[in-house]
């Protein structure tokens, strides 16, 4: 355990000399929130409605820079981070460490989240409710969104991790990593509700796990779930579900790889 | 005294590859290769047999492409091999790959192994926990080297900041922190001045003396393997080309001499016809003589018959001219000698 | 005027160059142009959505919308085409310190690097939008006059002047603050309130889409211009604000790069 906290704390330390770059939200999210704000007020007005698709009007416009509020937990690079190791072959040099990438990368994401919540997530809430008072917003919805988010972390941190590995077949996977990315975003929720989407398309995402990623972090925050016991018992099965299995992959997978990354290369 | 134990056994060791290949011209071709893909098998290592003594520095070189990259991988436990047997402190490297790392050191000339933005303390501090290392031998150990190296103030500045000499120490602190007993230098001294060169070198002397620690040393600059190493092992063409101490690298052509001439008169080329000139201009010329066909008194009486002599040099090839000599052979000549 | 035809030369060849190595590495190529046209195409799809689960825009039916988008990613697609790779050639030249390089060729160094931002990538998404397009105006049933085509060639023109500005405005800020962060997000979001239809804003932001930050020009005036819905005295000030974006855009690089220069590099 002393390793990982000690992976951790020297990551804090690197990545908080970037630490505005971390803010840069910050400066964009209040101009999306303009832009949504017009947008809905809009179709809110035309449709003379006070809900749209179960959401009421700040539930909406929040329901957008929630992603990126949700990134602030969730997001990492390591998918990147292993392509570019195998491509030009530093991974190597992990190998001969006695840790292992896979304990190395997550005390790095953690570390570079931790900054990304005081930068980011924490002044964003207090700016954004300046712009659009968040009136749904609660002390339960926000420790719930919390319990739900940490293992919605881990989820995609797994993921990532298994998509950088495909960098060992895929020689210039970039390409790849950016559209998986696009798509597990889209099909998570971040671009749009999700009950925009007609049902039958809204059964595929259910197989998919970007949705207890992004989605459902969101409607806790977002004060949506009434029933929240339930629903956090049944959505945290879920992600557990999910990481378990994605970790059993992985297991499976990394010995397999490695013998053929030692193939690459003279 | 006891026999110095091995630290690295390698029998038999072979590699074959299979590379596939891909012709990137025609989009016909790109598709087609994604349902059949041609291979190529690629004998990366043939019947390297390798033995490195407890408190060696040994050179482990050769040419681009000929294969050190694959025998290391092979010593690391990164490269899992086709046929043969490798021993590294006594155990498989491939399946104890994390326990033999503990007692690995790797230092990368080419890349860094400290966090850049951060002073190096925080990196040292972050190899005490990975290799659980204790509070006193890490005090101990880090003093010691800082003292050696001079790096009192160098440690606190962010790495960012040091010249690449600075740099390259703290580099070899990461490297022999946790006191391994097998270290890994590749390239260690590429890029630096004279003097990092020189304090570099006195460093892994003195550790290799005081500690016993084991060097294998990759490198292109060979006054770092003369001054440095006992043993040197050539690998071309994916085997072992030379094997021997690096006395008789530098008597490998035993029967050769360089014969360095100045004269007081210029001289025509013609007069220097009959004899291997390595070079000339108009007053100088370096002769090579091989002794065996002519015993050098003969030689010599000879050259000085020319003209008059300013100056006269005569020494052995150079470490640089055997080994690429060593280095050009071809796969045929090269192998079965070891 | 010498300057731009040599200009114009330097970005033909540099394109030529570019399509040339697109078409060596074609599955590259192909998977760029398909992952460029997914993006592009998000802005579309979630409108389309919105548009189609609701009762809709104010002086939009879908077929219109429909069109709309097309032309959308019809501008998308020029927009990548014409300056795609400029963003990450800027950021290249200032953090590796070639700024310097470029400042003594024979061409003004804001038009090399307008001139180097080609990006074949754009192909499909302006494909796209053109076949939407087309589809929409069969499908509304409009004619389609030669005044419209040339008031939409207009709007285009004046859109890629705007854009022109808005680009030199971020190589300033390139060149100013060095590590950009995700400055990138900022111009992308800025330009979000282009790509939607003028109706859904209110009467003050309307008024400002129009005038000093005409970003109506990008895709609203194109679209009423297929449309004939075309108002020709907010065109023209919308277009005089265009050229005058441009010119101070270009004031401003002067200063930038004097600052630049002086400083020491």
């Amino acid at each position: 355990m002393n390793k990982f906290a000690a992976y951790i704390q020297i990551s804090f330390k690197q990545s908080f000399q970037y630490k505005w770059t971390f803010a840069m939200t910050l400066a964009t999210q209040p101009i999306l929130l303009f832009i949504n704000m017009a947008l809905f007020r809009s179709i809110y007005d035309y449709n003379g409605v006070d809900t749209l698709k179960g959401y009421s009007f700040e539930q909406m416009i929040w329901y957008f820079t929630s992603y990126m509020l949700v990134l602030s937990f969730v997001w990492n690079n390591t998918a990147n981070q292993i392509a570019r190791k195998i491509i030009t072959g530093d991974l190597s040099m992990d190998l001969l460490r006695p840790v292992s990438l896979f304990q190395n990368l997550m005390a790095r994401s953690i570390a570079s989240r931790l900054i990304a919540i005081m930068m980011d997530f924490i002044p964003g809430l207090i700016l954004y409710s300046i712009i659009i008072p968040p009136e749904f917003l609660t002390v339960q919805s926000l420790l719930t969104f919390a319990v739900v988010v940490i293992p919605a972390f881990l989820l995609n941190y797994l993921f990532n991790y298994l998509l950088g590995i495909t960098a060992i077949l895929i020689q210039n996977n970039a390409s790849l990593l950016s559209v998986v990315n696009l798509l597990a975003a889209f099909t998570g929720g971040a671009f749009i509700p999700l009950e925009f989407f007609p049902s039958s398309v809204n059964r595929i995402f259910d197989f998919l796990p970007f949705k207890y990623i992004i989605y459902w972090p969101i409607q806790f925050l977002l004060n949506k779930q009434p029933d929240t016991d339930w629903m956090v018992g049944k959505v945290l099965l879920v992600q557990l579900g999910w990481i378990a299995g994605l970790y059993v992959v992985y297991r499976i997978v990394w010995r397999k790889l490695l013998s053929k990354f030692g193939d690459a290369g003279g | 005294m006891k026999p110095l134990e091995p630290v690295i056994e390698v029998s038999h060791l072979s590699k074959t590859f299979r590379v596939a290949q891909r012709d990137k011209s025609s989009l016909l071709s790109s598709l087609s290769s994604l349902i059949h893909r041609q291979y190529v098998q690629i004998e990366a290592l043939r019947d390297i047999n390798l033995h490195i003594r407890k408190g060696e520095v040994r050179a482990l070189i050769g040419p681009n492409g000929a294969g050190k990259s694959s025998t290391i991988k092979a010593l690391t436990g990164i490269l899992y091999p086709t046929a043969g047997s490798v021993r590294v402190l006594g155990v498989d490297p491939w399946t104890n790959r994390s326990r033999l790392a503990s007692e690995l050191g790797v230092l990368f000339g080419q890349k860094t192994q400290l966090w850049w933005d951060l002073p190096a303390l925080d990196t040292f501090y972050l190899h005490k926990q990975m290799y659980s290392i204790p509070n006193r031998t890490y005090q101990a150990n880090l003093d010691y080297f800082i003292d050696v190296l001079s790096l009192h103030q160098v440690v606190k500045k962010p790495v960012r900041q040091l010249s690449l000499g600075e740099r390259m120490k703290c580099e070899f602190i990461c490297a022999l922190l946790h006191e391994p007993q097998l270290v890994f230098l590749d390239e260690p001294t590429i890029g630096l001045d004279i003097f990092s060169k020189e304090a570099i070198r006195a460093f892994v002397k003195k550790v290799n003396r005081e500690k016993g620690t084991t060097f294998i040393i990759t490198t292109h600059d060979l006054s770092d393997i003369e001054d440095l190493c006992n043993n040197v092992t050539i690998i071309n063409h994916g085997g072992i080309v030379f094997n021997d101490s690096i006395e008789s690298l530098g008597t490998y052509f035993s029967s050769r001499k360089i014969v360095d001439i100045k004269f007081q008169k210029p001289i025509d080329e013609h007069e220097l016809r009959g004899y291997n000139v390595m070079s000339f201009s108009g007053m100088a010329a370096s002769i090579e003589v091989d002794v065996e066909r002519s015993p050098l008194q003969i030689e010599l009486q000879k050259l000085l018959g020319i003209g008059l002599i300013q100056d006269i040099n005569i020494n052995n090839p150079s470490i640089e001219s055997v080994i690429k000599d060593i280095y050009s052979k071809p796969r045929e000549q090269s192998l079965g000698t070891f | 005027m010498r300057t731009v035809a040599r200009l114009l030369r330097l970005f033909y060849y540099q394109s030529k160059l570019k399509i040339s190595r697109a078409m060596m590495y074609r599955f590259d190529f192909l998977i760029g142009m398909t992952v460029a046209l997914c993006f592009s195409s998000i802005g579309p799809v979630l409108q389309y959505l919105i548009f189609t689960q609701t009762k809709g825009f104010p002086g939009w039916n879908l077929k219109q919308i429909i069109l709309f988008q097309g032309v959308l990613l019809f501008v998308l697609g020029i927009r990548r085409i014409l300056f795609g790779d400029l963003h990450y050639f800027v950021t290249e030249l200032i953090q590796k310190g070639d700024l310097d390089r470029l400042l003594i060729k024979p061409s003004p160094a804001i038009g090399i690097i307008l001139a180097s931002g080609f990006n074949l990538n754009g192909i499909g998404t302006l494909l796209a939008g053109s076949v939407i397009m087309g589809y929409s105006i069969h499908a509304l049933d409009l004619t389609i006059t030669a005044g419209a085509i040339g008031l939409f060639a207009l709007s285009i023109l004046f859109g890629i002047v705007l854009f022109l500005a808005l680009e030199i405005m971020f190589t300033c800020a390139v060149i100013v603050l060095v590590n950009i962060g995700r400055l990138d997000d900022i111009v992308q979001s800025i330009t979000g309130f282009g790509e939607y239809p003028l109706s859904i804003f209110t009467a003050a932001l309307k008024i400002a889409l129009v005038t000093f930050i005409p970003f109506a020009v990008w895709v609203n005036y194109p679209a009423e211009a297929l449309l004939n819905r075309w108002d020709n005295g907010q065109a023209a000030v919308s277009f005089l604000v265009c050229m005058l974006l441009l010119g101070i855009s270009l004031s401003f690089w002067k200063l930038c790069l004097r600052r630049y220069t002086s400083a020491g590099g």
